[in-house]
């Protein structure tokens, strides 16, 4: 054996060995421990610019509609390019994850949608509904990842 | 009858070494570090980071992915299945001791 993690050579000890796995387990989540954030800002900054976007859209109709729906669209254009710079590292796991919120959420963005183009600014409640969901839905994929990112 | 080698007879010299195991717990908590990120984590130098990512990599522990966002290049690791297999091991191994 070479060195241990204090830079001296020989063999690990059994309380040695016990500092070597603490060390270990620390370093991993420090290494990790601020990889999550981006992917939470994305999700939160999501949720809200949707829920506000499909409300907009609910709500109006004529070129405001398309003005709400522009809005909306560059508004995730914004956020996808933020998140794409500032996503630096990822937690063991986060593809897995990051393709489950992406899928719940479109799910309910695909919902929202249909409600809205049929909405003619007439139908408030649904809308609203709508609105709601899309905000659940992204604080929830938000709260797994601040959860995970606390492991 | 043969005595059963100790454990520690299996530790691997090159994830022992002190910046080695640092970037391997590191990296085994990761699906992908960022070499800034890794090099904060492990607390050395920019230059002592490549040399030991160098090692890794040749022994087939580490891969590295070169590449650009916007005109700023970014740098990241990933351990292999190799590198977390080793890892595991090596762990392992250090458990056993500790349970001695």
């Amino acid at each position: 054996m070479t060195a241990d993690l204090t830079g001296t050579t020989g063999t690990p000890d059994s309380a040695e060995a016990r500092r070597l796995l603490d060390r270990a387990d620390a370093v991993g989540r420090s290494a990790t421990s601020a990889a999550s954030w981006p992917a939470v800002a994305f999700l939160l900054a999501l949720g809200a610019a949707a829920s506000m976007g499909t409300l907009a859209m609910g709500l109006t109709t004529g070129t405001a509609y398309f003005v709400a729906m522009g809005g909306l669209l560059v508004w995730i254009a914004v956020l996808v390019v933020a998140f794409v710079l500032l996503r630096r590292s990822a937690r063991v796991g986060f593809g897995r994850r990051w393709m489950a919120y992406l899928a719940a959420f479109f799910a309910c963005y695909v919902g929202a949608m249909l409600v809205v183009g049929f909405s003619q600014g007439q139908d408030v409640v649904g809308s609203a509904v709508m609105a709601a969901v899309l905000l659940a839905v992204s604080v929830a994929c938000a709260a797994v990842e601040v959860r995970e990112a606390r492991r | 009858m043969t005595a059963r080698p100790h454990p520690r007879l299996r530790l691997s010299e090159l994830l022992h070494q002190p910046v080695r195991f640092s970037m391997m717990a590191a990296l085994a908590a990761a699906e992908g570090l960022d070499f800034r990120d890794l090099r904060d984590a492990v607390q050395v130098t920019d230059s002592t980071l490549s040399k030991q990512v160098s090692a890794l990599e040749a022994a087939g522990y580490v891969a590295v992915t070169k590449g650009f966002v916007g005109k700023r290049p970014r740098t990241s690791l990933k351990a292999t299945p190799a590198g977390r297999e080793a890892w595991a091991a090596h762990l392992a191994t250090l458990r056993e001791i500790a349970a001695d």
